[in-house]
Order: structure tokens, then sequence, then C-alpha cells
């Protein structure tokens, strides 16, 4: 069966949508639609998005749009399902010319302060201790994904590639593992209904924050990816595998995943 | 003697049914032309899956022919899209963004 295809620039990357059936243009007129949307709303780069606005916001509670509530939600999904190590409270934006140590590798930890679980949401507002801002980073990503898988869910066969996240449903697919080395593929493997998403140190330098100590996380492991039914699970595991490092990351990847260890070594699961 | 002329309430009603048979005939073959556009695709883009972009719409990328790689533009915000059709391709990639 044919599939349409669309490709947006968002979220600074690339996001290629596809869809099979007669239904299938306006869908995905749709979903991109509800991208730039997200992009519009959820932006950290933007200090008008809405984002930056609640971020900036004395209030404890704000009132949101369904799309920034949506990622709000996320915030304690994610905390709670990593143990604390994907904290969407850590600013990942590190101080200009922050030293990244060079130390031996280790498990990150999760911030006692567990500040993640302090942000609640209703059906109009988000509520956080003011100062507290919700880095949209990864999450808003798989979210994204998940978002648009809603709205394909009709047609006979879809896949969302989102920066790097996969969501895909009606159809067996091969998913290939992009090397964190080189632009080929690591590894190979099936997928259905589901989602896989991949996090790593290699492309953007060492970006993940641990945040026990808000430093960069170094922790061994330099790529990990996940599966997962949702993409937004699926993200959250990824990096709570790299985070955990390779002596935890197994117990974050209960559906499957690959982990590529700074000495080389690839561990599939 | 009867006058050979229509009244004017009769033309006006031959007007308004060629009016409406107008406007439905155009609206069917808008709506046939959408249903064939959209079940058969750009045939140009389905036989030319090239990097080459030969899309107008094309605006900043070329066409990402089911990988997922690591684009590494800017953060600027800006969105450009294009859309094609084409054979069901069975692979999809996942990478560090």
């Amino acid at each position: 069966m044919r599939e349409h295809r669309r490709t947006i620039e968002v979220f600074g990357g690339r996001v290629a949508l596809r869809a099979a059936g007669r239904e299938a243009p306006l869908a995905l007129a749709l979903a991109e639609a509800l991208l730039r949307r997200m992009h519009a709303a959820l932006t950290r780069f933007d200090p008008e998005s809405e984002l930056c606005r609640l971020n900036a916001d004395p209030r404890a509670t704000v009132p949101a749009s369904a799309l920034v509530r949506r990622l709000a939600a996320a915030v304690p999904y994610a905390g709670e399902l990593s143990g604390g190590l994907v904290d969407a409270t850590v600013d990942p934006m590190l101080e200009p010319g922050h030293d990244i140590p060079d130390d031996d590798p280790h498990p990150a930890s999760p911030d006692p302060r567990r500040r993640w679980a302090s942000v609640v949401t209703d059906t109009a507002t988000v509520t956080r201790p003011p100062g507290v801002a919700l880095d949209s980073g990864g999450l808003a990503k798989g979210l994204a994904a998940d978002l648009i898988a809603d709205q394909l869910r009709d047609v006979p066969s879809f896949a969302v590639e989102c920066l790097g996240d996969v969501r895909a449903g009606g159809a067996h697919r091969t998913l290939r593992v992009a090397s964190p080395w080189h632009d080929g593929a690591l590894a190979e493997l099936t997928l259905a209904d589901g989602a896989a998403a991949t996090s790593g140190v290699t492309k953007r330098g060492r970006h993940l924050v641990d945040p026990g100590t808000g430093l960069p996380a170094h922790t061994g492991i330099v790529q990990a990816t996940a599966l997962a039914p949702t993409a937004l699970e699926a993200e959250v595991r990824a990096k709570a595998a790299l985070l955990a490092g390779p002596g935890d990351a197994p117990d974050h990847l209960p559906h499957g995943g690959v982990l590529v260890l700074a000495s080389g070594e690839i561990i599939c699961l | 003697m009867q006058d050979p002329t229509p009244p004017i309430s009769r033309r006006l009603r031959t007007l308004r049914r060629r009016v409406a048979a107008g406007a439905v005939a155009t609206f069917a073959a808008a709506w046939l032309a959408v249903a064939a556009f959209g079940k058969g695709g750009s045939s140009t883009a389905a036989t030319t899956p090239t990097s080459s972009g030969s899309s107008a719409t094309q605006t900043q990328s070329n066409y990402d022919y089911g990988t997922s790689s690591d684009s590494g533009s800017s953060s600027s915000g800006t969105s450009s899209s294009q859309s094609s059709s084409q054979s069901q391709s069975d692979h999809v990639t996942t990478s560090q963004s």
C-alpha cells in the first residue's frame, strides 16, 4: 500500500510522517498543524512561547493550554518511571565554559529534592513551586510522536520519526538503530505497533545531566535505545537506562532495547 | 394570442437552475480531482525518490525516504514541509537527536 509522506522542520530538527490510506493526506496535514502548535507552545528558545512564559511566571498555579498541561503531566510521569533519573525540572542549559569533569564512569543519581513530584496539572492549570522550570527536552519529542500517532490511529498504517524517536502502527517495520559513531545502522529490530527512542552522548556531547550533581552524566554508556508501547515511555526509558549505567540499565528496558557501552560493546536486550 | 417572450419569473427560474447545475458540476469535478490526487499522489514525487528535491514546495531540506538521521539543524524554530507519496517502505530509524 502506498504511503503518503510529509517532512517538517520543527523542534530544531526533522520530523518525518508517513501514513497510508485515502484519509492520509488530510491526517498528515492535521498532524503537521499539531506539530507546529506544539513547537510554538513548547520551545525553550522563544521567550514568548507558552512554556517560557510559564517558567517565568511567579505564581504557583498558572493557567495553561492543553499542550503545556500534557507536557507538565509528563514530568512526574517521567520522574516516577525512571526513579527520578529523568528529571525535567533540571535545567539542561549548563553555564558556558562549565567544566565537564573527566572522572571515572559512575551511575547518575536522582535529585533528593524530587521537584518533579511537585508538578501537578488539572483541567485548566499547571501548579509547581515558583522558580521550578520545566524542560521540554526529550519529553516533548516523545509526546509529539504519541499525539500524532493518536491523530493517525484510523489510517491503515503510519510511522512517525520525530528527531530520533519513532512511533509506528499498522504494519511490521524494520527498526534500525543508528550507530553512535557513524551514519550506518548498529542493529535492526522489528517494530509493529509501538515506539522506540534513543538517547546518547556522542552526537551532542555529554549533554545529559546527572540530576543528583547537576553535572554532565558520565555513566559508561554512550547510547541507549529503548522499546516501549509509547514514544514518551521509550524516551524516558532510554534516558533512564543511559543515566543508570551498565549495571542497572537493563532494569529500565523491560520492553527491550540496545545499549552501547563506552568500550564499544553492544548489548541487545 | 400568447406572448412568445417567457415571463420574467420563468426566465429567472431557468437561470437559477442553470446556476445551480453549474455549481453542482463544479463541486463534483473538484471532488473527483481531490479524490484522485489523494489516492494516487503526486506522480512526479512518487517516481523520483531522490534527494534532488523535485517538489516545488521544498524549501530547506531534502526528502527523507525512510531514515531519520541526526540533522543537526538549528533551533530557530522555522518550519518547512514537503509531502509526497510512494510505496510503503518497511524501515524506520531511531537515533540520537
